[in-house]
């Protein structure tokens, strides 16, 4: 991160590839839109670039530092969208495209929690993101949404019961 | 032995994988499992959430070249980029940029000896006019 400060774009670059993936995993589950997650990647990246000498090591891990940007951007990005959003179309964002060998139950089951998850308060599709796909323990998480643990653990059983409860009513169906 | 219902609110939390489980409950969320019919349904339903988390699947994407190309450009690398353009209807600016010491060179001549001619007539003038008046005396 010195070298990163002190403008060495290759120090920058190793960043890049380290952390995009996941980067992008988070933003493109918050935000259903390949687009507008890749829009938000980078400009994480960029501010990793332009504000690298206001890291603090021992705050956070470099990871969660920049998941509180790219958590920061997404939320912008859902309030224009919301402000700007055409009606609603009951979709679930983009679609995925499986192999011929996937079956129609598993694309089902897909575009189901793709849409029940894209229902879920922000702050909870936040939460269960970063602690199922990111991989980060509840503090971690927590230092993220800028909230307590115990608040992340409430947002966590909220988002979880909630999903329970859709692919439970989806079986019934 | 824990209450059914804390269980169910650990699972809740951490979901159905014994390994994101709190270490200091493990034991007793195992025990309950072991023991308790309701617990072993609330740990498959929890385990059927996951799965379905793990089969949201998001592409590999590479974003490398678009983050660096995005960088801002320190002053030299704007100049560089300036002087040397990819096409070539933007050739004439490294032509130009050569032509720049030709250019200066003849300013500087032409300015030069023009200012030079004037202040040697001037200290020419004074000098001679100095003269003259010592010998008027």
């Amino acid at each position: 991160m010195r070298a990163v400060a002190a403008g060495e774009r290759e120090a920058f670059q190793r960043l890049v590839c380290l952390h995009q993936r996941p980067l992008f995993g988070f933003a493109q589950r918050m935000l259903q839109d390949p687009a507008r997650a890749e829009d938000v990647v980078q400009e994480t990246l960029l501010r990793l670039w332009s504000r690298a000498d206001g890291f603090k090591p021992e705050r956070a891990r470099l990871t969660t530092w920049l998941h509180n940007i790219a958590h920061n951007l997404c939320v912008d990005s859902l309030r224009r969208e919301s402000r700007f959003a055409p009606e609603e179309t009951g979709e679930g964002g983009e679609p995925v495209h499986w192999g011929p060998s996937e079956s129609e139950e598993r694309r089902r089951a897909d575009a189901l929690l793709r849409r029940a998850l894209g229902d879920l308060p922000e702050r909870q599709r936040s939460a269960l993101l970063l602690c199922h796909y990111q991989g980060m323990s509840n503090r971690e998480a927590a230092q993220v949404l800028e909230v307590s643990v115990e608040a992340l653990e409430s947002l966590l059983a909220r988002a979880r019961r909630t999903l329970k409860k859709e692919l439970k009513a989806d079986d019934a169906d | 032995m824990m209450p059914i219902e804390e269980f169910r609110g650990l699972l809740d939390v951490y979901g159905g994988d014994v390994q994101r489980w709190p270490e200091t409950k493990r034991a007793e969320m195992e025990a309950m499992i072991a023991s308790n019919a309701d617990a072993l349904s609330y740990l498959t339903e929890a385990r059927a959430l996951d799965a379905a988390l793990d089969a949201f699947d998001v592409p590999a994407v590479d974003l490398s070249q678009r983050v660096l190309d995005a960088l801002p450009m320190s002053p030299v690398e704007k100049l560089l980029a300036w002087l040397l353009p990819p096409a070539p209807q933007q050739w004439w600016r490294p032509a130009m940029a050569a032509m720049m010491p030709v250019f200066l060179g003849v300013m500087i001549g032409f300015g030069g000896s023009a200012g030079e001619t004037t202040d040697w007539d001037a200290q020419e003038q004074a000098l001679l006019g100095g003269i003259s008046a010592e010998y008027l005396e």
